[in-house]
């Protein structure tokens, strides 16, 4: 993983399996599905559930800085914690912790490569004991910039050339074919995508093991869509998780200096009047 | 490490650890359509319970989980559940 711009945010699942007991390692479990985590996890790993811990439950943002240092303490997450996330569907929402533990300024936060499905795949060993840790007194930073692009902020740029927009739903989502992934709640007014926004799945950057693809392949991927490295990009999705998966990917492993996650999405734009809407290729 | 059979099946190899911890055994992914959608159907048992869990092939996202005493019970909840909200 030494070729990725920032190899340490990336662990095997070997090397999990050898430093999950650590003390200064807590592997933490993040799933789309909520009841995986029940279902057998990693011995000594936490849950997080994303529908009601790594968001604010009241109004729709991120988990609020006050949320995080309880989630973090009862975690027993110290500051100097080397956190590694997993989660099925390739890291989703591990990635989605991710993004958030960096803004909120956590320094060693990690991914395992390949997620829950490697692990499950690789037949490691699994537990159904919830693990209790000493609860810590963790103390987050306010929000950072330049990991976040809010709806003014898109709004602002998204014609600018400078500017990449990468929408990584699929193509019948980008076209406005369909609402939502096939199964999964129609969340928005209108389909379609914003304007001049380049379609790159986040899908296309896995393996089908699950692990993430070569520098090589990766920087492909993007640079034939326009997407490179001297741009400002935005990612974005229905929800802000997928493209937290695509953020992480141009700013971790390619090492893209910035790169922000539109969060609000098309949950927000798709149901703003007024905002303009391209639809097709 | 992995040895793709017939039907688009792979299987993994997996290891045996001697521990009150368990792991999977028989883990296993089939493609197959499923009201007119590509889906992945992948299942595995953990100890005696059966999981399977059907996943949207496009863009890839879990839309149904079932768990059972068998394979076949844990297949059929699973993608009942699956028919039932792709036909929406």
């Amino acid at each position: 993983m030494s070729n990725y711009a920032d190899p340490n945010s990336l662990v095997p699942t070997q090397w999990v399996a050898d430093h999950a007991s650590d003390e200064n390692v807590r592997v933490v479990e993040v799933d789309v599905d909520t009841t995986a985590y029940e279902e057998g996890h990693i011995p000594g790993a936490v849950g997080w559930n994303w529908q009601t811990q790594l968001c604010d439950t009241l109004q729709r943002d991120v988990i609020q800085k006050g949320d995080l240092e309880k989630l973090m303490s009862r975690s027993g997450i110290s500051n100097d914690t080397t956190v590694v996330l997993y989660g099925d569907n390739n890291n989703w929402f591990a990635a989605w912790a991710f993004w958030q533990l960096k803004m909120y300024g956590h320094r060693d936060v990690r991914i395992m490569n390949g997620g829950r499905k490697k692990w499950l795949a690789e037949g490691r060993t699994l537990t159904q004991d919830t693990p209790t840790h000493q609860a810590t007194n963790y103390k987050a930073s306010d929000p950072k910039d330049g990991y976040r692009a809010l709806l003014p902020d898109v709004m602002e740029v998204y014609r600018n050339a400078g500017v990449a927009l990468v929408d990584v739903r699929s193509g019948d989502e980008f076209t406005g074919k369909i609402l939502a992934p096939p199964g999964l709640p129609e969340t928005c007014q209108r389909g379609g995508h914003i304007p001049g926004a380049k379609n790159i799945g986040w899908g296309l950057a896995c393996n089908e093991d699950g692990t993430f693809k070569s520098v090589e392949e990766l920087e492909n991927i993007y640079n034939t869509k326009g997407v490179t490295k001297d741009k400002d990009i935005i990612t974005y999705c229905r929800i802000g998780e997928r493209s937290s998966h695509s953020w992480f990917v141009l700013k971790h492993l390619l090492g893209y200096s910035n790169v922000k996650n539109y969060d609000g999405s098309w949950t927000e734009w798709g149901n703003l009047v007024g905002a303009p809407v391209e639809r097709g290729e | 490490m992995t040895d793709r059979g017939q039907n688009g099946v792979i299987w993994w190899e997996h290891r045996w650890k001697e521990a009150n911890d368990m792991s999977q055994r028989n883990y296993q992914e089939v493609k197959q359509e499923l009201e007119g959608h590509m889906v992945k159907v992948i299942t595995y048992q953990i100890e005696s319970q059966h999981h399977c869990h059907v996943e949207i092939v496009d863009p890839g996202a879990v839309i149904a989980r079932g768990s059972g005493n068998s394979l076949e019970e844990a297949k059929a909840t699973a993608l009942a559940k699956a028919q039932s909200r792709l036909s929406k």
